[in-house]
């Protein structure tokens, strides 16, 4: 375990890595806290309505209803990170699957699927989850399916440009040759080669999807009020900015935050999982000490 | 040439096409008829009385065969006619027209000041990697492409419009009664939705002109003796720029997309608010066509984009 | 003043740091005015960053250390401005990979205009596009100007990358390995017109290479580079009948095994590493024909090219009606330049080309139109080894997978113990340490990589190998090596090999039978003795005429026989 830790540590950069730690205590936290503490973020307590900051037993606060800065923000978080996430996750599945099959068999697949991909992309995200939430109504179910069917197209782009370049190497041909069926090959080097830049993929569309939701909630078509959610923390928050800014700075912070990690994680990981790659010798110009491998690429590079 | 252009309208046919068909099925997907959702005022509404359905679904020409509304709504469409709003009672055509003018306007203003300072940003970073200049642009680019676009909308809206007061952050003049006052207005809501494109833009200038300045042919044009200035343009900038043109170009479509939240926040008389009343307001019909104007712009740019490459890079088969 | 005895260029003491890493430790030497100076050595010699180091074109974050003097000036103490002034008008280079050298999106005379333009002022007669032209024998060509880079062909780059050096008749020409990416023809032809251009415009040269053939056609002194440092200087002459440093020996013997030209392989000393060299007749012609392994009968590969459909007589057919055998214990050499369809047919017999005519028959098997797990079962009894030992490597895989890929993948083995005892042995049979089986590809040199592959290749004791240019991308004291070892592994395992290259010399020092290829068609085929001593075929004749040997009194006299026949400076007309 301290190895794996170790080799991670020497493999990044010290801020992203210490980022991703603090992101990763943070969202466990964000899963414990309201499961082990009694807090209700729906209790209303008129009389301490906007309480300031820093009030007893209020640590964020308190909003318009005098329901708990704090503990609304948690869960709201936890609830966006849970639908978010499955969305994503379905996205995923979804689009790498197309994105695979359509690059490795090519031929009429290829257009078929990728005709299907154009198509899906036409849609503005928001637009397309606006008509979804018209038609279905708002809650949970649909921003998870309006997450899944808005961003399944970038997957399957991603994966289809680096499966069809993946397929011009060689160790991808010769794998064929030594007797390996198709869906071995796939399964193998293809998803191997591909697994760096999809896991990567994954937090950045994390990211859109929760802009993506907090932008529903924000027009009152995404979480279901009275839950908590950013979107909508922040709308009542503008609403009532006059009267108590905080209420509007505090969870428009937390989102810009949270995107901006979340953008640092997927490049964290894209730098963890990608041997070699460009971001090594850009940290050479930082002054880091150079290894021996380092100064050989670079050599290589120049063509000594 | 022709052959290139012609296949690339195909396909954009089709997706439009494809477009269409897919919101026909999900208008009639939902259970129950379109009819009813209308007069329930949403999915799960209450008890609607079935004779103002079975009326309402008359009027719509909801009660004939699938495939025969399909094909009426494919004949209309191709005419032009992308039918009537429930609520306006006025063709759906007339009514986005003027909406749609403000927030192209708006998107067009967007552009062009995501696009400069985007390009500067991203050719500042790319010369420079590494540096402090590079840093302080990359990790503004990083926030600003993080923050999405209602959020800035509202900051600007409250600090810069209404605190400082040195813009506004609402109302609206026509163009064509005072150009100079509606650009006054619009600045506000063209500047936060600057945001994510500059965001976007910076990006790719920066990937861009970073592994163009590798490039060999760099090294050849200062072995000539050329000066850092006419490398830099002839032979870094001048090659970066062709991914960023296509990047910008599929943005646009994006960017409309984007105008929907941001016309809310600055109460900006675009489509987006109609959209969202029409939503609100279960006018379907209304809904639809929006819909399609949007992904049809996309579409028209996408395909335009495509049609610029080659001109713009003499190694694309034409 | 005696032009002969002034210095042009003198470098002392040049050091070069990348990255704060010093790569080239204290090298000196001199060039004279006219003169041609080869810097030689393999990968990593530091010859380049040597050539680069004198206009400073060297990449960001290198510094230089010691002295360049330039006709009086030291060029270390330029500013940038300064030595702008020298880059393109009095110092010129040329590069090695021309199609990346040439900004793809300006015209030919796009760049030659620029060249000219970049020293306008009053530096004698302003030239014009097409003189420019001219004087690399592109005169002929009409609307050469208008063309972009990847509408003109290697030969034709590297000939325009030329002619905008030259535009303000430069003292120094450094030239980077300018003809390691073409073909040997257009190689040599190029370096006729190289040499027409040191002549005429009495330019000295200083020109990269790892090739000693190049070396003995077009050097007047030689500078032997290793690891950063001089290992020897001199006169051509000297250097190659009677080199000094070990090294230096080890380089010319190796050039000349690959060159198989036998009377040098005796005249190397006793010291020298061993030679590759077959015994001439492996035995004598056999009562009995040993069984036929491989057989490709009048096969006919054809490219529709991709997403349109084209009209037929647009169609290119990549190999046309080919036909070869090779036997057990055999090996056939496939030699043509680029184009010909060499690789192609290899592809073809792997099935990776369409083959859309003939047949390919493998131990009686036949393999055209054979699919599923009936072609997989074939193909076991294939092995490849591919140019690039890079690419062919799964980079995520540690060694043990990949040397034993062809075993685990079809089913054959799947326990992982015996997997790793087995990737041991092979990495030992190929002269690799066996306990890096749990290395990966980035922690192998490049001549390592290719063992891991030839060891994958014979891991499931094939019938047939096919060797496609399995050495052109290695050193030439590693490609020795590499040889030997599939000579020695095929006396082993006792398997039919292919072996693909571009270089007639170097198949034949591995081959029994030898096949040349032209634009898809088999021209020659006979024997490797044959083919090397008595061709049939023009193109052959011209392919061998073209190999420079790496012996500068043969070398020259050579070149100026067929000088005499063909007037190659005006060329342009080659790949």
């Amino acid at each position: 375990m301290t190895r794996t830790f170790r080799t991670l540590w020497q493999k990044s950069s010290p801020g992203l890595f210490i980022t991703t730690c603090v992101v990763f205590l943070a969202v466990c936290f964000i899963f414990i806290y309201p499961a082990v503490t009694s807090v209700d973020p729906l209790a209303q307590d008129i009389p301490h309505a906007f309480a300031p900051v820093g009030t007893a037993g209020h640590l964020l606060g308190t909003d318009n209803l005098g329901r708990d800065t704090f503990v609304r923000l948690v869960v709201g978080l936890r609830t966006e990170l849970i639908v978010c996430a499955a969305g994503t996750l379905i996205a995923a599945i979804i689009g790498t699957l197309i994105g695979i099959l359509a690059a490795y068999f090519r031929g009429v697949t290829d257009l078929a699927l990728m005709r299907v991909v154009d198509i899906f992309l036409a849609f503005p995200h928001l637009v397309f989850a606006m008509l979804i939430v018209s038609l279905y109504g708002a809650g949970d179910l649909t921003v998870v399916a309006v997450c899944a069917i808005a961003f399944f197209p970038s997957f399957a782009r991603l994966t289809y440009g680096e499966v069809l370049s993946l397929r011009q190497a060689l160790y991808v041909e010769s794998a064929e040759l030594f007797g390996g069926s198709h869906w071995q090959i796939i399964r193998g080097p293809l998803l191997r080669g591909v697994g760096p830049l999809l896991l990567a993929q994954a937090f950045l569309t994390l990211a859109f999807a929760v802009g993506l939701e907090s932008g529903l909630s924000f027009l009152g078509l995404g979480i279901t009020p009275p839950r908590p959610s950013l979107g909508l923390m922040i709308a009542s928050g503008q609403q009532y900015f006059t009267q108590d800014a905080s209420q509007l700075l505090i969870p428009s912070i937390t989102l810009v935050v949270l995107l901006v990690v979340l953008g640092y994680v997927a490049d964290w990981v894209r730098d963890l999982l990608d041997p070699r790659g460009v971001t090594r010798r850009r940290r050479l110009r930082r002054g880091d000490a150079v290894t021996r491998t380092e100064v050989i690429s670079l050599r290589e590079e120049v063509g000594a | 040439m022709t052959r290139y252009l012609l296949l690339r309208l195909g396909l954009g046919i089709v997706t439009v096409w494809g477009v269409v068909t897919a919101v026909f099925l999900a208008l009639h997907s939902v259970p129950g008829s379109p009819a009813q959702v209308i007069l329930q005022g949403g999915a799960g509404g209450g008890d609607v009385d079935p004779a103002a359905v079975a009326a309402l679904n008359k009027e719509l020409g909801l009660d004939k065969p699938l495939l025969v509304q399909y094909v009426t709504y494919l004949g209309h469409l191709l005419t032009g006619d992308l039918g009537n709003s429930i609520k306006y009672s006025a063709p759906v055509t007339e009514i986005i027209a003027a909406p749609l003018g403000n927030t192209v306007m708006l998107v067009v203003l967007a552009v062009i000041i995501g696009g400069v300072i985007g390009l500067v940003f991203g050719i500042l970073s790319g010369n420079w990697p590494g540096s402090v200049l590079d840093r302080i642009v990359s990790g503004l680019i990083a926030v600003a492409v993080s923050t999405p676009g209602f959020v800035i909308a509202i900051f600007l809206s409250l600090f810069v419009g209404l605190s400082l007061g040195w813009f506004p952050s609402i109302g609206y003049t026509a163009p064509t009664d005072d150009f100079g006052d509606f650009l006054y207005h619009a600045f506000l809501p063209s500047l936060a939705l600057s945001f994510g494109f500059i965001a976007i833009i910076g990006r790719v200038t920066r990937t861009s002109v970073l592994s163009v300045r590798r490039e060999d042919w760099v090294r050849t044009a200062r072995g000539m003796g050329l000066s850092g200035g006419r490398v830099f343009r002839r032979h870094v900038f001048r090659n970066a720029v062709n991914p960023v043109v296509t990047v910008a170009g599929l943005q646009f479509g994006a960017l409309l997309g984007a105008t929907v939240l941001i016309e809310q926040v600055f109460n900006w008389p675009g489509i987006g608010s109609t959209l969202l009343n029409a939503i609100n307001g279960r006018d379907y019909p209304l809904v639809q066509g929006i819909v399609i104007v949007f992904a049809v712009v996309f579409i028209v740019t996408s395909l335009l984009v495509d049609l610029l490459y080659p001109l713009l890079d003499p190694r694309v088969e034409r | 003043m005696n032009a002969l005895d002034e210095t042009l260029l003198s470098v002392t003491d040049l050091t070069i740091a990348v990255a704060g890493t010093e790569v080239v430790h204290g090298v000196s030497f001199t060039v004279r005015p006219g003169e041609v100076v080869a810097l030689v050595g393999e990968s990593g010699a530091g010859k380049s960053m040597t050539a680069m180091a004198i206009p400073n074109l060297l990449p960001a974050g290198s510094e230089r250390g010691g002295s360049i003097r330039f006709g009086g000036t030291e060029l270390l103490e330029l500013s940038e401005s300064g030595m702008r002034r020298y880059r393109g008008g009095e110092i010129a280079c040329v590069y090695q990979e021309p199609m990346t050298a040439l900004n793809p999106l300006h015209t030919v005379g796009d760049f030659l205009t620029e060249s000219i333009d970049a020293h306008g002022e009053g530096q004698g007669r302003r030239r014009e596009p097409q003189e420019l032209l001219d004087l690399v024998g592109l005169g002929s060509f009409d609307d050469l100007l208008q063309r972009y880079p990847h509408q003109i062909s290697g030969g034709q780059r590297q000939r325009v990358m030329a002619a905008g050096a030259v535009a303000w008749d430069p003292k120094l020409l450094i030239a980077d390995e300018p003809t390691t990416a073409l073909d040997v023809t257009t190689q040599r032809n190029l370096l006729a017109m190289f040499r027409n251009l040191v002549k005429r415009e009495q330019m000295a040269m200083i020109f990269v290479t790892h090739d000693m053939g190049v070396v003995a056609d077009i050097a007047d002194s030689v500078v032997v580079m290793r690891n950063g440092r001089v290992v020897e200087a001199g006169d051509v002459f000297s250097i190659f009948a009677s080199p000094q440093h070990e090294y230096t020996r080890s380089l010319l013997s190796a050039a000349r095994a690959l060159h198989g030209s036998e009377p040098d392989a005796e005249a190397v000393p006793a010291q020298a590493p061993p030679v590759v060299v077959p015994p001439p007749a492996v035995a004598p012609a056999p009562a009995v024909a040993p069984a036929v392994a491989l057989e490709v009968r009048d096969v006919v590969v054809e490219y529709r090219s991709t997403g349109r459909r084209r009209r037929s007589s647009g169609r290119k057919a990549a190999v046309q009606g080919a036909s070869l055998s090779v036997a057990r214990g055999q090996t056939l050499g496939i030699v043509g330049e680029s184009g010909s369809g060499k690789s192609t047919i290899a592809r073809a017999i792997l099935g990776l080309a369409p083959v859309t005519g003939g047949s390919v028959s493998l131990a009686g098997t036949e393999m055209v139109g054979l699919r599923g797990r009936r072609r997989r079962q074939a193909m076991a009894r294939l092995g490849v080894v591919f140019q690039d030992p890079t690419s062919s490597l799964d980079p995520s895989l540690p060694l043990w997978r990949i040397v034993t890929e062809p075993l685990w993948r079809s089913g054959r083995v799947r326990d992982a113990r015996s997997l790793r005892a087995r990737a041991g042995e092979l990495l030992g049979d190929v002269g690799l340490d066996p306990t890096w089986i749990d290395r990966r590809r980035h922690e192998l040199s490049g001549g390592q990589r290719q063992r891991v592959a030839i060891a994958r290749a014979v891991s499931h004791e094939p019938d047939v190998l096919i060797a496609d240019e399995p050495t052109s991308a290695l050193d030439v004291t590693v490609q020795v090596t590499v040889l030997e070892l599939l000579s020695r592994l095929q006396r082993t395992h006792n398997f039919a090999c292919i072996f693909i290259s571009h270089d007639l010399y170097v198949v034949s020092t591995i081959s029994d039978r030898v096949v040349v290829m032209k634009d898809g068609r088999i021209v020659e085929d006979g024997s490797t003795d044959e083919v090397i001593h008595d061709p049939e075929n023009e193109y052959t004749r011209t392919l061998l005429a073209a190999i420079p040997v790496p012996d500068p009194v043969v070398q020259r006299a050579r070149r100026s026989a067929l000088d005499e026949e063909t007037d190659h400076t005006a060329g342009g007309h080659e790949r």
